[in-house]
């Protein structure tokens, strides 16, 4: 070490030891907005870029230098870098301004960095600092409305629950549509670790240790994936340490959810006249007594044969399962180094209540980044985090299922109270018409948790032996281990004759991959600028299970299965994959004026059937500075101009591990006959399976206008996916209903746009900055496998994809009260028919139009108010829930007030159906079955985050030993525009017993130590 | 440089051969067909597949046992309780049937598999597990056939001369090519592969005295094969395969004594079944540990004896007013609310799933005693000896404490043999094939509102599943 120590001093010194005469510059670096001092700003010495320092934690520092130094070069992130005349008093006191959009940026893409400048493909990034102290449990969030063409949806208020990220839309049908995530080098198995409750993979990472985030939307930048890009590619970089004094930041965030319940319910005097009627109108058409008819509902339903309705009280179940809650975030992080040795320390803990009763949050994880410079020539890096997460939740599978929160909630009639008078849950005969399930009791009583695990953790060695050749050795683990459990005590009537039931499901995710590359960076004349990578990479996937069940607990007390009386089920599941590949990439530029790049992956996988074992991917791009033509240098108007184009072959993998060949499984015991272990052909062999390929073509314009007040960047581009993984259905008296196969073409093509405007700037410090961003996007299937024209009603050859089909409603009959639909013929029909060439017809689709962001961000002396909107248009969803909401009393289940608008008297014009017990009077259609009637176009516009800090002055703070104080106030979902009657116009598509997002309010403060 | 290019070249052909293996994983959850079929206990395992999707909830698990009587006469699905369950099939709405389709496929693909297979082997067990191959096979295809198709005896009059059963699958699905569709045979040609591998089981089975009853055996064999007959109206030799069913060298199963009819529906096996599939509370589970879809539930009111269900199946009011009192299957009826003993209306329920051994453990009674001597009695009665017939039907209701009704001994008793069918085997998947095969319409309970179905109703024929529709097979006429 001491050697190496010395060598580095010989070098040093035999570099800068021809100069004799030195002297040393002193100064300070202070932020133009605010004033505060910047730490951890370079400060170079132009003429000679190897030699600088780092300003210190109070802005200050000191760098000696020869005599012949006639420049400073003073750079930090997201400041526009900027030159300085040494003075000849050898004090420089700097100020940098921030700038609006950093063209000087790093971007992270694929195997190695590039400056933004020289980008030529379409990257979106995001800043650490706009996440910072975000309230959310899942970075994934954060990218909501921040980057233009990924549309970030969030499926469920489930505190740390999974979303979906759609980068440049939909090219897939049965392929994964989720990108591939990498942090720090890792390729992490994103999804879900819960078979209990959800949990995120992605709650592995700290938001607040990110540094950026970079979304690589173009085939050109993400082909250096290959078959695992077609989606785009998140890549994640996490904190560094900078040289310099210790830097110590602590951060504590409290706040509270509360609920969005859209849904304004019955009460029972309503909910007894509506069904009342609906029981009589059955009667009276089937021509029963009526008298019968209702003492028998009275009966039934209440319990006696006379009903006195103003006499019930009413209880709003679906509300009862919510609550204000309450969480709170701690963030603690050490960063500092010396010149061989830099680390960032930080742990953070989270503690977040969902809205609805039983679910919560609860994080605790520490990461440790370490950089060390073991020679002049080998460096070394660690990425180093552990997460311990534990959810608890009800279960938020879509679906009507009598024992989730939402859905169980919407099933019980205002009548029954939650309680006896004796404090007891309301239960058995006393819960009426409400499917055996006190959902209150059911919540609070079923324990289901999943506590994990994880870690997502790399280490890389850097070797130059000469100047410009890089050899790097990586290694990264992303590992989860998850303890599912559930348990139904006997005290919940439903799991009484079964004496109890338990489960607990052991699940482990280990994927790792490794890579080994050369880099090599040439300039020459500084006119010709190369750089060329190659290497291989190696990644493995397996997830395995470990699981059982049991029945029969001694007592409620007891709830651990190793207690139960009788074994149920045993699990235990393996499924693996491994991708092999040579990978490579080229970059050059003639004066950082006219740039090229292209990559190139040879991907194997062992999803692949064997006939096509190993694919070929890639792309080329090119991009032209004409911001750097002599004819725009000097221009006072355009300060930046670039115009981008690239082409790109990149794939989708299948999504099952094992899908290419013949499988014999066992269903275990749930498929054992008389105690005998049974086994069964699964699946016909498909050798010919392989991954979906999709081109992509697209052209982009970077601009900066006024010295870069203006900046932003429009893609257009287009999409054609082909072999497409797809079903093809077998004659399913074949005994096999499908086999999976490659075929048919889908195409897309969009546009993204983001624009950033310095609309003030005032001498004054008031700054006022706007962020827009939006993207258009359209697919179509152009061809399926087979010849197939369409795959049920959802896919159609020759339209979009994600098609909402049904019947459209017409309303309901004046006369009669009966709801009517189109037929093919736009006749009327009561009783419409579904089927090819029938009265089923396409109503709306589920893919939005466009989608985008629009923010605002005013500062003025330490005090900074950000005001991000959301917004998507377009689409339409289905309102499953508003299937059991809007039956106009005709089912025992509890409903909205609109549906007192019912057609009670001939001529009456309403769109809800007369109230008919049973739903389908004789000769009709079931009015709650699915049709345009259940689908509502979803497009929205949400207020999603505001936020409001003040960074005291650094006068007040240094009185008190501090460095600097921020404390703030934020909001997140506060108002939300749309039509969409469901819980949540974000969560769409199968959406019965959604979770619906909360409204969070919090407040915090952030202490540099 | 040449040589530089050889080791290079040499190289990275090593490489890319040792990146073939990097690629490969084997799955741990599944085997290929070579392993599974490669002993003998593979096939016994494939076996108990094939068992074991016979009592899935869409077969005899419930609403094969169920439907029959929900689809005609013999009950009533109580609106107010029934959570949904079974309404548009108990007003016999469009498209509301029974569905065996894909279900059957995959037992009908199983067995093939172990026929095509299994004669590879040199086992002693080899000839039982055939044995119950056959007869599985004969059993799905038999059930398919009287769900999408008509029978022999009636193709000509209710069917109008339709007489396309379902496709006739005897080879196995190895490779994707073997999918390829196969149309709809005739019914004809069904019944007679039916026949043909009752025929080989019944050679191949051993004795059935001591045979397990949870099996398929000699008995059974032969009791199906009688069954077939009369679905064929080849009366004769119903009567000669059903006595050999009922031999005590072919099944160990007899007549229950008089006082015993409810006391052997809580017995394992049934006193009376000749086959009898186990249906066990794990195999059934899936998942579903609360309120589950048993027969127990279906039929059963909500809370009684402190179980959840999703009961509003009930006997209908005509199917009680059969019965004289005395009659020991009376007993099998009780009286209760939709959720509680009290108060009125109370319903008549139906207590042949019990549950006696647990929430989900009522076995499906698939061949039953009485039903083969009722049948016996139906094909002697058919060749006019109606005084024989009638003396079977007198012995069994001998052995039900039913008296005080004399059994005709003319033609009337045809009609009789009909109506102690329903008594005897109520609920128990039976009537609708009975009021089809002799086409005479499908009467339903006054309850229901729903008029009879003539015989030549479309709906009397399910609906072949539109998937298949979709690939080439002709749909049932009338949909």
């Amino acid at each position: 070490m001491k050697k190496l120590l010395q060598s580095l001093f010989i070098l040093v010194f035999f570099a800068f030891g021809a100069m004799a005469q030195e002297r040393t510059i002193t100064g300070t670096v202070t932020s133009q907005e605010d004033g505060l001092p910047v730490p951890g700003a370079t400060v170079r010495v132009k003429e000679i870029p190897n030699l600088g320092t780092q300003t210190g934690a109070n802005g200050k520092f000191s760098l000696r230098v020869p005599a012949n130094a006639k420049t400073l070069v003073i750079t930090f992130l997201s400041y526009e870098t900027k030159e300085f005349a040494i003075p000849s008093n050898n004090v420089l006191n700097a100020v940098l301004s921030s700038d609006s959009r950093s063209l000087n940026e790093v971007v992270v893409t694929g195997y190695g960095t590039q400056s933004k400048k020289e980008l030529t493909g379409a990257v979106s990034s995001i800043t650490g600092e706009k996440i910072q102290n975000l309230p959310v449990q899942t970075f994934d969030k954060a990218m909501q409305g921040r980057a233009a063409g990924v549309q970030v949806t969030t499926n469920s208020g489930q505190p740390g629950s999974g979303i979906s990220v759609r980068v440049r839309g939909v090219g897939t049908i049965n392929g994964s549509a989720e990108p591939l995530y990498i942090i720090d080098g890792v390729q992490v198995n994103a999804g879900g670790l819960s078979t209990a409750t959800t949990q995120n993979v992605l709650g592995a990472i700290n938001p607040n240790d990110i540094e950026s985030i970079q979304i690589l939307k173009d085939a050109a930048t993400a082909g250096i994936y290959g078959s695992q890009a077609a989606n785009g590619v998140v890549v994640v970089t996490t904190k560094r340490g900078k040289q310099g004094k210790t830097a110590v930041k602590l951060s504590v965030q409290q706040g509270v959810n509360s609920q969005i319940n859209p849904y304004e319910l019955l009460n029972s005097q309503q909910y007894y006249e509506l069904r009342r009627e609906a029981v009589v109108n059955r009667a009276l058409r089937l021509g029963n007594p009526v008298a019968t008819a209702v003492t028998n509902f009275n009966t039934a339903s209440f319990g006696s044969a006379t009903v006195d309705p103003t006499a019930l009280t009413t209880t709003d179940w679906y509300n009862e399962v919510f609550r204000d809650a309450n969480f709170g975030e701690y963030n603690l992080s050490f960063s500092g180094g010396n010149e061989k040795t830099k680390f960032f320390i930080s742990t953070n803990f989270n503690n977040t209540d969902g809205v609805a009763i039983a679910s919560d949050y609860k994080k605790g994880g520490i990461r440790g980044n370490i950089d060390n410079q073991i020679s002049d020539k080998l460096s070394l890096e660690a990425n180093l985090s552990l997460t311990y997460t534990k959810s608890g939740g009800p279960s938020t599978n879509a679906g009507f299922f009598t024992n989730t929160p939402f859905t169980g909630a919407l099933y019980i009639p205002p009548y029954n109270t939650v309680y006896l008078p004796d404090g007891s849950y309301r239960n058995g005969a006393n819960l009426r018409n409400a499917q055996n399930v006190n959902i209150i009791q059911h919540l609070n009583e079923e324990l289901r948790s999943t506590k994990s695990i994880q870690s997502i953790s790399n280490v890389a060695l850097n070797y130059k032996p000469i100047p410009g050749l890089t050899l790097r050795a990586f290694g990264g683990i992303d590992f989860a281990d998850a303890a599912n459990y559930n348990y139904r005590p006997t005290t919940i009537p439903i799991y009484a004759p079964t004496g109890g039931s338990g489960s607990e499901n052991s699940l482990r995710n280990f994927n790792f991959n490794t890579s080994a590359t050369a880099s090599y960076a040439k300039s020459i004349n500084n006119d010709h600028n190369f750089s060329v990578l190659g290497g291989f990479e190696y990644r493995s996937a397996t997830q395995e299970q470990l699981g059982a069940s049991a029945q029969g607990f001694p007592s409620p007390l007891f709830v651990l299965i190793s207690s139960a009386s009788t074994p149920l089920t045993t699990t235990s599941t393996f499924t693996q994959y491994k991708i092999a590949s040579l990978i490579g990439s080229l970059k050059y530029d003639y004066k950082s004026k006219y740039l090229f790049s292209g990559s190139l992956r040879y991907d194997g996988s062992s999803r692949f059937g064997n006939d096509y074992k190993f694919g070929l991917f890639g792309g080329v791009s090119g991009g032209w500075r004409i911001s750097q033509e002599e004819f725009l240098k000097d221009s006072k108007i355009v300060s930046e101009l670039k115009l981008r184009g690239s082409f790109g072959v990149v794939g989708t993998q299948p999504t099952t591990d094992f899908g290419a060949l013949a499988l014999y499984g066992s269903p275990g015991s749930t498929g054992a006959y008389n105690g005998g272990g049974s086994i069964r052909p699964t699946q016909l062999a498909n050798p010919e399976l392989t991954w979906e390929q999709t081109q992509q073509t697209g052209i982009g314009l970077d601009f900066g206008f006024l010295n870069n007040r203006i900046t932003g960047a429009i893609d257009i581009y287009k999409k054609k996916t082909t072999k497409l993984l797809l079903d093809r259905a077998l004659p399913s008296n074949s005994g096999f209903t499908s086999i999976r196969e490659n075929g048919g073409r889908l195409d897309g093509k969009g546009l993204d746009f983001e624009l950033t405007t310095v609309n003030l700037d005032l001498p004054n410090g008031f700054k006022w900055t706007t962020t827009f961003n939006i993207a258009f996007f359209k697919n179509k299937l152009i061809e399926l496998n087979n010849g197939a024209t369409r795959i049920g009603n959802t896919q159609i050859v020759g339209y979009p994809t994600n098609i909402l089909y049904t019947f459209k409603y017409a309303g309901v009959n004046p006369a009669d009260g009966r709801p009517m639909y189109y037929d093919k013929n736009e006749n009327l029909t009561y009783v419409p028919v579904a089927g090819v060439n029938a009265d089923d017809r396409i109503i709306g689709y589920g893919n939005p139009k466009s989608f985008g962001g629009f923010g605002n961000t005013f500062s003025f002396k330490g005090f900074s108010l950000d005001v991000l909107f959301q917004y998507q248009y377009g689409n339409s969803s289905y309102l499953q829930t508003a299937q059991i909401l809007e039956a106009s009393g005709m089912s025992i289940e509890n409903q909205v007030t609109s549906q007192l608008g019912r057609w009670t008297v001939p001529g009456q014009i309403t769109s809800v159906p007369r109230a008919y017990d049973g739903y389908t009077e004789p000769g009709g259609y079931d009015p709650t079955n699915l049709s345009s009637r259940y689908i509502q176009e979803a497009s929205y516009i949400r207020l999603k985050q505001v936020n409001l800090s003040y960074r005291l002055p650094s006068s007040l703070v240094s009185k008190i030993g501090l460095q600097g104080v921020n404390v703030f106030l934020q909001g997140l979902n506060l108002a939300t525009i749309t039509n969409y009657r469901g819980e949540d116009p974000e969560n769409t598509g199968n959406n019965l017993n959604g979770y619906p997002q909360p409204k969070t309010i919090s407040g915090g403060i952030t202490i540099d130590l | 440089m040449k040589r530089k290019l050889l080791i290079f070249s040499i190289s990275l052909g090593l490489f890319l051969s040792s990146c073939e293996k990097m690629v490969q994983v084997e799955p741990k959850n599944s085997v290929s067909a070579n392993v599974a079929l490669g002993t003998i206990s593979g096939y016994e395992s494939l076996l108990n597949s094939a068992y074991v999707r016979f009592i899935a909830f869409t077969y005899y698990g419930r609403d094969f046992v169920l439907l029959p009587d929900v689809m005609s006469d013999n009950l009533y699905t109580e609106l107010s309780v029934a959570n949904g369950r079974y309404i548009s099939q108990n007003s016999n709405q469009i498209n509301a049937h029974m569905n065996l389709w894909t279900n059957s496929y995959l037992i009908i693909n199983e067995v093939n598999t172990i026929l095509d297979n299994i004669d590879k082997l040199t086992d002693p067990r080899v000839s039982q597990i055939k044995a119950e191959a056959y007869s599985l096979r004969a059993l799905a295809y038999f059930d398919l056939a009287r769900v999408y198709g008509y029978e022999p005896v009636n193709v000509a009059t209710a069917g109008a001369g339709f007489d396309k059963s379902v496709p006739l699958r005897l080879k196995s699905t190895a490779v994707v090519a073997d999918a390829a569709q196969s149309p709809r045979a005739t019914v004809t040609e069904v019944y007679k592969s039916i026949e043909a591998d009752l025929r080989s089981a019944i050679a191949l089975f051993g004795s059935g005295a001591s045979a397990s009853r949870y099996r398929f055996n000699k008995g059974a064999a032969y009791g199906l094969l009688g069954k077939v007959y009369i679905y064929s109206g080849r009366w004769a030799e119903a009567v000669t395969e059903l006595d050999n069913a009922m031999s005590t060298t072919n099944t160990g199963a007899r007549l229950a004594a008089a006082g015993n009819y409810v006391a052997a529906f809580k017995a394992t096996p049934n006193t009376e079944s000749l086959l009898e599939f186990v249906i066990s509370p794990t195999a059934q589970l899936s998942g579903v540990v609360g309120g589950n879809d048993s027969m127990y539930s279906y039929t059963h009111p909500n809370g009684y004896n402190a179980i959840s269900t999703f009961g509003g199946q009930t006997a209908s009011d005509e199917l009680f007013a059969l019965f004289n009192a005395g009659d020991d299957r009376l007993n099998m009826f009780f009286k209760f609310g939709g959720t509680s003993a009290s108060p009125a209306p109370l319903f008549n329920w139906v207590d042949k799933y019990s549950a006696a051994l647990g929430v989900y453990t009522d076995n499906a009674k698939v061949i039953r005693f009485s039903d083969l001597l009722l049948l016996k009695a139906e094909a002697l009665a058919e060749q006019t000896q109606y005084a024989a017939a009638a003396a079977i039907v007198t012995q069994l209701r001998a052995n039900r404490n039913a008296t005080g009704v004399t059994v005709p001994t003319d033609i009337n008793i045809k009609e009789f043999i009909q109506t102690e069918r329903r008594r005897e085997l109520f609920f128990e998947g039976q009537r609708w094939f009975d009021l089809k095969r002799r086409a005479v319409g499908i009467s339903k309970p006054a309850k229901t509102g729903v008029a009879t179905l003539a015989p030549t109703d479309f709906r009397l024929l399910a609906p072949i599943p539109n998937a298949e529709v979709l690939l080439g097979i002709q749909k049932n006429p009338g949909y």
